[in-house]
């Protein structure tokens, strides 16, 4: 017969009881919070918004995407809002109202910088939904907006915000998927909708997001050595209607149906979108390797025939506070450079308030309707601060530096950017070989981002029209280190990222050098890259 | 006489000896920089945050309190203290090791005067120049070393069955440690507060003030100043060292005079009163009712009453109540312009255009140059 000691006993009850908890305890209704309801009941909103304003979408709704993203958008909501139950009002009389209050207001973008006046732009977008309100008789009003996001990656799959991808976009066959094993835990970029319900007096009654699609793929296969991301270009995100259907089918679900109901239909698609397979939907748009982009906006031949004498201005530091040696430094290294072009560059302590005096009179260059560049008025302006600094004979360009904060990639622990390349764990150079191997590589690192910084160049003609436009890679802005934390199931590798005090940045003038070299290095070539296919390499972005 | 075999292993020794002293002391300088490193980092990431709070008159008088307690306390003194506000809800107080101290403007809306205010500052301040941190690295280390074996020892014996309990006296003995280093400190800061001339019997009123305003406007938090149980224990705590007994032999210069403390601590609450309408709307009537109770009202608070009741209501039969509530706020002399817009607002939703039109003109006459003054100036053309 078995014995079974006392404390054996006790742990056979612990465990016998945890199981028979784990297998009689039924899962429960999601919360309201958790539905995306904002400190109201489902019924409340149902109560207050059944007639709905669809506020339009800005075109584009995301940097860098289609406008026609938000017709799509704004279809796919009036039809899920409709299926809820609400009555959808097309915003005609808001469009009206905005453009009138726009027109009282003068605009809402700033002339002189072409950013929107936050103040002008708030009374403009308050007073236009306060007529929509009144007009419409509205319950409430839907904002949609399409925004960056984030996916878990579990193994091969991403989920976020009612969305399952592949991590891969689809570009293996799944038997490639299996045999490349577990991809591993993280976070991938995604793009995803959002969607808010609010009323007269501005309170947010209801607020949830849809996730549409991946923005950038995780793919070993056609990943390259700095990179194993692939990204969707901007263009052909938002596109695919299936997608936004998807989207906001999840938005509206808590809408449509009660916590009861949303239970009860975890095994339907049409309530739990995460049952809805990728390989169902249409092929996403293929990822693409990150391109460099050409730093001329007119052919290099032509900026070289052109340009003999240059201006040169104030280095701006922009939120960096380097000290005045590393400032001379970088002037001293663009002047060393641009020598070697035949080019005179003359420094003015005068060009940034000439042009800023000369952009004041004129009243900016920017439509404060639209924030749209207006070609005649930057010329005049320019060609008026060009005047005013008095250098004779006229300069033919105008150069401007200036010292940018970004976010670049970090790969196992060592950062490419803007050319160049720094480990952010140890601080030191990159070496792209495991640490084994002599490199500086480490796989407890992982991929993520990090801060950097960077020297920028602008090269203008003296109309004002950018011609050269370039950045080279200073340091990292932060220090990667690595917490282990052990788990039941392993150790985790936590990535934490520290802030490098003012003390430990611009001091070291080797890096210096290579980001001035790197950032004019499409112009001013050395001899050894200009005899390596000078066409291919400064090839100019339109010809 | 010396044993041969001694000399011959004395060398070798000797070398271990220094190599190990080499490798520790270069440990203990590679912590320590570190540690000057990481908090110079800190400093500059808190100093560049969104949250960090720009106003120099608000730093001066930060810094005057730190001034007051380090001018009647050498040894406060040693500590180049630098003293700015972070931007949160919830009160917090701390000062890294290289001086470098912040104060949230939660803590700042919710104290009392400045005596609170200098208690919460020296708290911090006594551990820094205590070394608390570092000590308590140290005492951590040593008690990882010393327990190592016996603990190895212990698992091993119980087929790991003893890790719980190990770990769970592991974290009792250093929160136990944590608590005997900060009483210790906490028994310096009052009498640094005594001897600066603040009342030392603010520090225990400090906290179980930010531990019931907290719960009268539903909030919490897990750090030292936010947490309810934390903010009780340490209150009792600082209560024992005062029957102890502090000398109360310091400045008997006043404290405050200007009620400068007043003025920062009410504008902060009322900053954080219009920013909880939008979040965290069960905090703005006990805030306001605070303020209130200490100042009257003013057209500031009455503002944000009204603006909380307008918020609150969902149909056409809250209006009338909307617009009593705006009403109370444009009787007082002080009352924000927007106060007139929105009662104007009401006033044309409920089809009374005499009034909306002479609300209009009201907020116009207050702030002529106003973003949305062109667009009011539509709604009188247009009404």
């Amino acid at each position: 017969m078995m014995h079974i000691s006392l404390p054996h006993r006790f742990w056979t009850a612990v465990i016998a009881a945890a199981v028979s908890i784990s297998a009689f305890a039924a899962p429960a209704p999601q919360t309201p919070e958790q539905l995306g309801f904002q400190g109201v009941t489902r019924q409340d909103v149902l109560a207050q918004c059944k007639r709905v304003g669809l506020v339009p979408l800005p075109r584009p709704t995301i940097v860098g995407a289609n406008p026609e993203a938000s017709s799509r958008i704004e279809a796919a909501l009036t039809q899920a809002l409709q299926q809820a139950g609400f009555e959808v009002v097309t915003p005609d009389s808001y469009k009206q109202a905005y453009d009138r209050f726009n027109q009282a207001v003068g605009g809402v973008y700033d002339p002189m910088l072409g950013t929107v006046r936050k103040d002008a732009y708030a009374s403009v977008y308050q007073n236009a939904i306060r007529e929509y309100f009144t007009k419409e008789r509205l319950g409430c009003v839907a904002t949609a907006r399409a925004v960056d996001s984030k996916a878990k990656i579990d193994n091969n799959l991403a989920k976020w915000d009612g969305a399952v991808e592949y991590v891969d976009g689809q570009a293996n066959s799944g038997l490639t998927r299996v045999l490349s094993g577990n991809q591993g835990s993280g976070f991938i970029g995604a793009v995803s909708i959002g969607i808010q319900l609010q009323n007269r007096e501005g309170k947010v009654l209801f607020l949830r997001y849809g996730g549409v699609q991946l923005a950038s793929y995780f793919d070993r296969h056609h990943g390259s050595e700095g990179s194993d991301f692939l990204v969707v270009p901007r263009a052909q995100l938002l596109l695919d209607d299936k997608r936004i259907e998807r989207a906001v089918t999840y938005i509206a679900v808590p809408l449509r149906y009660t916590a009861d109901e949303i239970l009860a239909g975890t095994k339907n698609p049409a309530i739990n979108t995460l049952g809805i397979p990728p390989a169902g939907l249409p092929l996403p748009p293929a990822g693409v390797q990150p391109e460099e982009q050409s730093p001329f906006e007119v052919p290099r031949s032509e900026i070289l025939s052109k340009v003999h004498r240059v201006v040169f201005g104030s280095i701006n530091a922009g939120a960096f506070n380097p000290p005045a040696e590393v400032l001379v430094r970088y002037r001293d290294l663009v002047h060393h450079r641009l020598e070697k072009l035949g080019w005179e560059v003359i420094d003015s302590s005068t060009l940034d308030s000439a042009i800023g005096a000369a952009i004041r009179q004129g009243g900016g260059f920017h439509d404060p309707l639209t924030g749209a560049i207006v070609p005649d008025r930057l010329r005049a302006e320019f060609q008026s601060a060009i005047k005013t600094i008095a250098v004779t004979p006229s300069p033919d360009a105008v150069l401007a530096i200036g010292l940018v904060k970004s976010l670049a990639t970090q790969k196992l622990g060592n950062v490419s950017w803007d050319g160049t390349s720094q480990n952010a764990l140890t601080l030191r150079a990159a070496v792209n070989r495991p640490v084994l191997f002599g490199g500086t590589q480490d796989v407890k690192a992982g991929e993520g981002t990090i801060a950097v910084s960077s020297l920028h160049v602008l090269l203008r003609d003296a109309d004002g029209k950018v011609l050269y436009n370039a950045s080279g890679g200073i340091q990292v802005l932060q220090q990667l280190s690595i917490k282990n934390q052990f788990t039941g199931g392993g150790i985790n590798h936590v990535q934490q990222l520290t802030d490098l005090a003012p003390a430990e940045l611009f001091n070291d003038s080797a890096r210096d050098e290579l980001a001035v070299a790197v950032a004019l290095r499409q112009l001013v070539p050395s001899s050894n890259e200009l005899t390596s296919g000078e066409s291919a390499a400064l090839a100019p972005k339109r010809q | 006489m010396e044993r041969p075999v001694n000399r011959a292993l004395g060398v070798p020794c000797r070398v271990i000896a220094i190599s190990l002293g080499l490798t520790l002391a270069s440990m203990v300088y590679a912590a320590s920089t570190d540690t000057v490193v990481a908090d110079e980092r800190l400093e500059a990431s808190y100093n560049a945050s969104s949250d960090f709070i720009r106003y120099p008159a608000l730093d001066v008088y930060l810094l005057q309190v730190v001034h007051r307690l380090a001018g009647a306390n050498p040894d406060a003194a040693g500590v180049n203290v630098r003293i700015h506000a972070l931007r949160s809800a919830l009160p917090y107080s701390f000062m890294l090791d290289n001086g470098a101290g912040y104060v949230s403007t939660g803590l700042l809306a919710r104290l009392e005067d400045e005596n609170q205010l200098a208690a919460l500052i020296a708290m911090p301040l006594a551990a820094v120049v205590r070394h608390d941190r570092q000590n308590l690295k140290t005492a951590g280390r040593q008690h990882v070393l010393r327990s190592f074996l016996p603990n190895l020892l212990l698992i091993a014996a119980t087929a790991g069955l003893g890790t719980p309990a190990l770990v769970k006296a592991d974290a009792k003995a250093v929160a136990d440690e944590q608590t005997r280093v900060q009483t210790a400190s906490d028994a310096v800061a009052l009498r640094w507060l005594a001897q600066a001339g603040y009342d030392p019997k603010a520090a225990p009123a400090a906290l179980r003030r930010l531990r019931d305003l907290l719960a009268a406007e539903q909030r919490s938090g897990s750090s030292e100043f936010s947490d309810a149980v934390a903010l009780t224990s340490r209150a009792d705590s600082l209560d024992r060292a005062l029957a102890d007994g502090v000398a109360l032999t310091g400045s008997a210069s006043p404290v405050d005079p200007t009620k400068n403390f007043q003025k920062l601590s009410v504008y902060y609450a009322l900053r954080q009163a219009a920013q909880d309408i939008e979040d965290h709307s069960a905090s703005v009537g006990p805030i306001l009712d605070r303020i209130e109770a200490n100042q009257g009202q003013s057209g500031s608070s009455t503002y944000l009453r009204a603006e909380l009741t307008r918020r609150n209501s969902t149909d056409e039969a809250g209006i009338p109540v909307a617009i009593g509530a705006y009403q109370r706020c444009i009787a007082h002399s002080d009352a924000p312009a927007s106060a007139y817009r929105e009662l104007a607002f009401l006033y044309r939703r409920a089809g009374d255009a005499e009034h909306a039109k002479q609300n209009f003109n009201a907020y116009l006459a207050h702030a002529p140059n106003a973003a949305d003054a062109p667009i009011i100036r539509t709604y009188l053309e247009n009404p």
